[in-house]
């Protein structure tokens, strides 16, 4: 099979699934056995005011109607409106959405740059204390309960030393004042730092390791030993031939990661108040806002499936021993 | 017979001892498992009083700490939290591994099915793996949980079962690929043996090294997520999980005020989901040559 | 949550050897024999602890130990004979609510001392209401009521009109003699003799319990007294409208005085014609006039403190003819909108046709019985009613006030869609306009709504009596800032912080703001109360006297000491105490002061007496 009819085959792989998902997520939000209705319940409602709301939402249509409805809307990028206070939902995820690639593309950059210096080293350092150490350092904070490790910085960081704001994206009290664009920025990242360094802790062990364990694999293949054996420089070895070629199988990596982030940065979200994606999903299910969820839902898929497809292709460009 | 064995605890023991990973997993899981085993025991002094759920210590008013009577002090209500704590441990243990083996026998079973027919079962099983793997894991389970309506640990542990098993049986399936194609194979199919006893006889034992790996990696996973789940407020509220710990020490505004109910559950979660992992890392540099020692 | 796993999945596929096969085999076994030893010895040694438990029925509150070993019941058997089912208590989860949550796990535990099979179930809001409200599929239920100053609620949660399948009755709750006493109680516009009517019809529920009252909590809202000074403890909490109209700043006035409050939900909308949201009406309510939640400040109001109604953009008393079911309603002069104009009958007329025309679901029940409404002249209005209702005073004219000018257009746009009612509460108002004390500035989505003063209110600078003291609407903020915060946690330490001004906290954190010398603490008493809800048409809960053994073994006292650490008041009526006027404060008190035993002991002599009969006893 040719590159071109691989690609071809996976987009009509894609296309299939994306369908499927499509239509799960619509059934997951027709089997739902509560009343969406029931909180925009107030005492003043009326039988009749209540029996329009249930209409109003479309909730009495047949369901094949609504199944073709959410298709057709779907492809005019509609998505409903929010059943509280009725805003277009595609905005609502456009705002939220930029806020959470914000936070996460530096949080995975990051964390792909520190995990992959560390993680050469250590490879490098094979079966010292120093490559136990931090194996188990990364591996520690990989696994550590993300918000409670987020509460403790937050206690300390924020609240003890005064040194970052207590969550949020802004600083009301500067944004209210008519600041200059820098001063926008600085306060940006001024709250972006604190939620940054929980993630790069809590992530880059997983990174570390992939590099150690990829690294550790290019060590023995020939032209390491071949490199060895010409007398090149231990640190040349190490950065020009093992870590290049180590490297092939993370990078690919980067756009699954970034997908997978996306819907990982719920928690991290949620301890520091950041109006993202994530935070926006748990907020609508709790208070069962089902447009917005289904539509952050479907949202979050598609960036997974598309993130995906560039990391099979990339990975099937770049390691030619892949067989179709 | 009995000196078989012996060789085999024996083997165990060397290559846990070889292990630093292993060993101090292992001796972290030990813990927690005591810990689990000694809940009952702490329990049944007097449920009035160290039941998890509704034992309300009469003396205490509001959350105290640390006392001969409460190791760790007593909640808003004045339940005691070392017995929450105990109770904790049993959860995540049965949930983890209850999780890990019935995630791992599906994803493994479906890998090797789909490596081995090959074809029309293949595309399916694996564009199956696919899809639920397209669906964001802790979304999903926020909206599931969501439509349940009522949350318990039985419809958590099959979710999280059902969001585990395709990363599992991708692996499977590449390496029953790789193995199809091994003459072993090619000789039993030619002498005639059923695609079943093939399977189960031969393919299996040789991904068994993968699943152990699985086994103890999704432990951790599942630990997690239920820790996650119950802080955003999706958890079992019957039943008193490390998760639910700290989900309580949040709504009632006790988190900053009381060390002794916000650092034993979250250190717990965190220790044992390490500890699964660190048991994971050390099996895999055991079966996997390329990772050992030049 | 990013696996590492994942990523190996899809990347690379190792190549593992086969060679420590058969140790990696028996280290599987091993670990699940150690795991499986651990899950058998906690389910078998889990099973025998709740008979154990039952024996020692030591009353939670009494920490005396019983001397003679109390008589165990178990199996209830119903006078018909048949042994009584398995029942829940469907309440809220923990998450959405933690106190009803353990109200339910401890009263669970109580029944079960009578020999009742009961669990306590936790449910998503939206699932709960689906289950009590839409299929009347339940036995008991945890809820709330409560949030009317003028207890509408007290007709409408009973009477048999309100049954059908949406109706708020979910507790099927009949009783004919109720619903004449009732409906008439409506009419009554003597206040005087509607409170005595209140009084016996809430003397009829204590009687008949399709409802138990539990507790109500005491909020405390702790402040900044280095910031803002002269907070009003007032009916409905501290931060509300007259507080934010009436404070001043410590240390001096400046031009730039802004007051920073913290809100755990962002408001949805600004449109006030589609929301229910608490927080959203916190906002609203100082932009607009009127409002949904309390206080709501439109042509009349309820007096800051004593509670009665008094003018405030009307002048003078309403004029009702009882003849004819007519009503005249003056309007102050002068009063402006924030783009200057004048708030005329005209505006308030044409809020009301507009309620009608569109049918704005909120709003049904203050507009419903109104048949039309006539502008005498630019300050005069006179609303001809179907039928004498009191809602007429405490709906109608608190409702909210839309400005003609503005909404025509919005009501013009409406009426050329598919369906006009959902475009009209659902439309996006990115300026509202108002003729309130503040006026809208900015919404950054995610962060913060910020608001300033109109210097042009009408009611600047006037006064309102409060006790023996005025109170003065100087308006000395000039900005309100509402942040959004994600949790209660960062909420409170952003208040220790300085980043916010006020907010309410937890009984956990009293000690800690009660030493900080920067911060007081105001207690005032929630307007909500928790009751169990029965369903009174499946046997046996439909029986009165059952309602009333269970009602004597639910220990209000913990629940006030334990759950709410003494921060609530036990309640015995379905009003809550704090509303002086209008709960009955002679509603039989069951079983106060008793301990476990005694409660035990009276919950079986009723049973008996009604012909219950219990497994272990025969």
């Amino acid at each position: 099979m040719s590159m071109e009819r691989y690609i071809l085959s996976r987009v009509i792989q894609i296309i299939i699934i994306f369908f499927i998902v499509m239509s799960i997520i619509f059934l997951l939000f027709r089997v739902i056995p509560s009343d969406p209705t029931s909180f925009l319940l107030t005492p003043s409602m009326t039988a009749e005011a209540k029996e329009a709301i249930r209409e109003q939402f479309g909730l009495n249509e047949p369901i094949i109607t609504q199944y073709y409805l959410y298709f057709k809307n779907f492809f005019h990028g509609n998505f409903g409106n929010s059943f509280y206070g009725g805003r277009s939902v595609m905005n609502i995820i456009k705002e939220r959405m930029l806020n959470s690639i914000f936070l996460v593309t530096t949080a995975v950059i990051l964390s792909y740059i520190i995990g992959i210096t560390v993680g050469k080293a250590i490879a490098w350092k094979r079966g010292s204390k120093t490559e136990k150490f931090f194996v188990g350092l990364g591996l520690w904070f990989y696994t550590m309960f993300t918000p409670w490790l987020g509460i403790l910085f937050l206690w300390i960081f924020a609240f003890k030393l005064h040194l970052f704001p207590l969550g949020g994206m802004i600083t009301s009290e500067v944004w209210i004042a008519n600041p200059s664009l820098i001063e926008k920025i600085c306060d940006l990242i001024h709250h972006l730092i604190l939620p940054l360094i929980t993630y790069v802790v809590l992530w880059f062990g997983g990174y570390m390791l992939l590099m150690r364990n990829s690294m550790l694999e290019t060590l023995r293949e020939d032209y390491i030993i071949t490199a060895r054996a010409k007398g090149l420089k231990e640190k040349d070895i190490r950065d020009k031939h093992a870590a290049r070629n180590a490297l092939l199988p993370i990078v690919t990596a980067f756009a699954i990661s970034i997908s997978f982030s996306i819907t990982g940065a719920v928690l991290i979200e949620t301890v520091f108040s950041w109006p993202g994606i994530g935070r926006t999903i748990v907020e609508a299910t709790l208070r069962q806002d089902y447009p917005l969820v289904q539509g952050a839902f479907a949202i979050i898929t598609i960036v997974v499936l598309i993130a995906n497809f560039i990391a099979d292709i990339a990975y099937a460009y770049l390691d030619p021993r892949i067989s179709y | 017979m009995k000196k078989k064995k012996w060789k085999l605890i024996r083997q165990i023991w060397d290559l846990i001892r070889g292990s630093t990973f292993i060993k101090l997993g292992v001796s972290i899981i030990i813990i927690f498992g005591i810990m689990a085993v000694f809940s009952p025991i702490w329990v049944n002094r007097n449920p009035e009083i160290y039941d998890p759920i509704i034992g309300v210590d009469p003396d205490v008013h509001g959350s105290e700490g640390p006392s001969l009577k409460h190791p760790l002090g007593t909640d808003y209500i004045g339940k005691d939290l070392f017995s929450q704590l105990l109770r904790g441990s049993q959860i995540a243990f049965i949930l983890g591994i209850m999780v890990s083996v019935l995630s791992t026998t599906i994803g493994t079973i479906v890998g090797l099915v789909a490596g081995y027919y090959g074809r029309i079962v293949d595309i399916i099983l694996m564009r199956l793996a696919d899809i639920i793997l397209t669906l964001p894991r802790l979304p999903l389970l926020i909206v599931i949980s969501g439509i349940f309506g009522t949350q318990s640990n039985w419809i958590i542990l099959l979710i999280l079962s059902f969001t585990f098993w395709p990363t599992i049986s991708r692996v499977i399936r590449s390496q029953t690929l790789s193995l199809r194609e091994r003459p072993f194979i090619e000789s039993a199919k030619v002498s005639g043996v059923g695609n079943r006893r093939i399977i189960l006889r031969h393919l299996a034992p040789n991904v068994l090294p993968i699943t152990f790996y699985y086994l103890t990696v999704t432990v951790t996973g599942a630990i997690l997520v239920e820790a996650g789940l119950s802080f955003l407020g999706f958890g079992d509220p019957s039943n008193m999980s490390w998760g639910m710990m700290l989900k309580w020490c949040f709504t009632t505004g006790y988190v900053f005020k009381a060390p002794y109910w916000m650092i034993p559950p979250g250190l717990c979660i965190s220790a044992l989901a390490f500890s699964f992992y660190l048991i994971g890392v050390g099996l895999e540099e055991i079966v996997n040559p390329r990772l050992k020692k030049r | 949550m990013i696996m590492r796993h994942d990523l190996i999945t899809i990347l690379k596929v190792k190549k593992m050897r086969v060679k420590k096969l058969s140790t990696g085999l028996t280290l599987l076994i091993v670990f699940a024999m150690l795991f499986s030893t651990f899950g058998c010895i906690s389910e078998k040694e889990e099973t025998p602890a709740p008979t154990t438990a039952a024996p020692t029925t030591a009353a939670p509150t009494t920490a005396a130990p019983t001397t003679a070993a109390p008589k165990v019941y178990e199996g209830l058997i119903l006078p018909s004979g048949e042994k009584m089912a398995p029942m829940e208590i469907l309440t809220l989860t923990p998450g959405a609510d933690p106190t009803l949550n353990q109200e339910a796990v401890f009263i669970a535990e109580w029944w079960k001392k009578i020999g009742i099979d009961v669990e306590a179930k936790a449910m998503e809001k939206g699932a709960l209401v689906q289950k009590i409200y839409w299929d009347r599929d339940f036995d008991a239920t945890l809820w709330y009521i409560g949030g009317e100053r003028f207890p509408l609620y007290l007709q409408y949660y009973y009477c048999e009109d309100e049954i059908y399948q949406y109706g708020w009755n979910f507790m099927q709750y009949r009783n004919p003699e109720y619903d004449s006493l009732s409906s008439e109680w409506l009419s009554i516009f003597d206040l005087d003799k509607a409170q005595e009517r209140a009084f016996e019809l809430q003397e009829m529920l204590a009687e008949d319990n399709p409802q138990i009252p539990l507790i109500s909590d005491t909020k405390l809202t702790a402040y900044n007294n280095k910031k803002w000074e002269g907070w009003i403890n007032q009916y409905g909490g501290v931060a509300g409208f007259d507080s934010m109209c009436t404070i001043d700043p410590v240390g001096g006035d400046t031009d730039n005085d802004i007051l920073k409050i913290g809100l755990l939900k962002e408001p949805d909308t600004l449109n006030p014609l589609g929301t229910g949201f608490t927080e959203t009406w916190t906002i609203i309510n100082k932009i607009y006039c009127g409002g949904m939640w309390n206080p709501p400040t439109a042509l009349y109001r309820y007096a800051p403190v004593s509670g009665e109604l008094i003018p405030f953009l009307a002048e003078g008393d309403i004029e009702y003819d009882d003849a004819t079911n007519t009503a005249i309603v003056k309007l102050k002069k002068g009063i402006k909108w924030h783009d200057g104009t004048e708030l005329t009958a005209k505006d308030i007329k044409f809020t009301v046709d507009l309620m009608k025309e569109f049918e704005v679901p909120n709003y049904q029940d203050s507009v419903g019985f109104i048949d039309k409404v006539e502008t005498i002249d630019d300050y005069t209005l006179k609303y001809y009613l179907t039928n004498k209702t009191v809602n007429f005073y405490h709906k109608t004219m608190m409702m909210i006030i839309l400005q003609e000018r503005k909404w025509s257009q919005i009501a013009e746009g409406a009426r050329r869609k598919v369906d006009p009612t959902e475009y009209l509460t659902q439309c996006q108002i990115t300026t509202p306009m108002g003729a309130g004390p503040f006026k809208f500035v900015e919404w950054k989505r995610g962060s913060y709504i910020l608001l300033e003063k109109n210097p042009d209110w009408f009611f600047k600078d006037q006064t309102l009596p409060m006790g023996n003291d005025k109170l003065k609407y100087d308006l000395k903020v000039d900005k309100i800032l509402f942040k959004f915060y994600a949790s209660s946690e960062t909420r409170i330490l952003a208040l220790k912080n300085g980043d916010i001004d006020i907010c309410t906290i937890p009984a956990a954190d009293i000690a800690d703001f009660e030493a900080d010398p920067d911060m007081t603490i105001l207690e005032w008493g929630n307007d909500w109360l928790d009751f169990i809800g029965f369903n009174c048409t499946k046997p046996p809960f439909n029986d009165p006297a059952f309602r009333k053994a269970l009602h004597y073994l639910i220990d209000k006292e913990f629940l006030v000491d334990k759950l709410q650490q003494g921060y609530a008041i036990a309640q015995y009526s379905v009003i809550p105490a704090i509303n002086t006027f209008w709960c009955n404060p002679d509603c039989p008190t069951y079983g106060m002061g008793m301990s476990m035993e005694e409660r035990i002991q009276k919950a079986i002599e009723i049973l008996k007496g009604a012909g219950y009969t219990w497994e272990s006893e025969s």
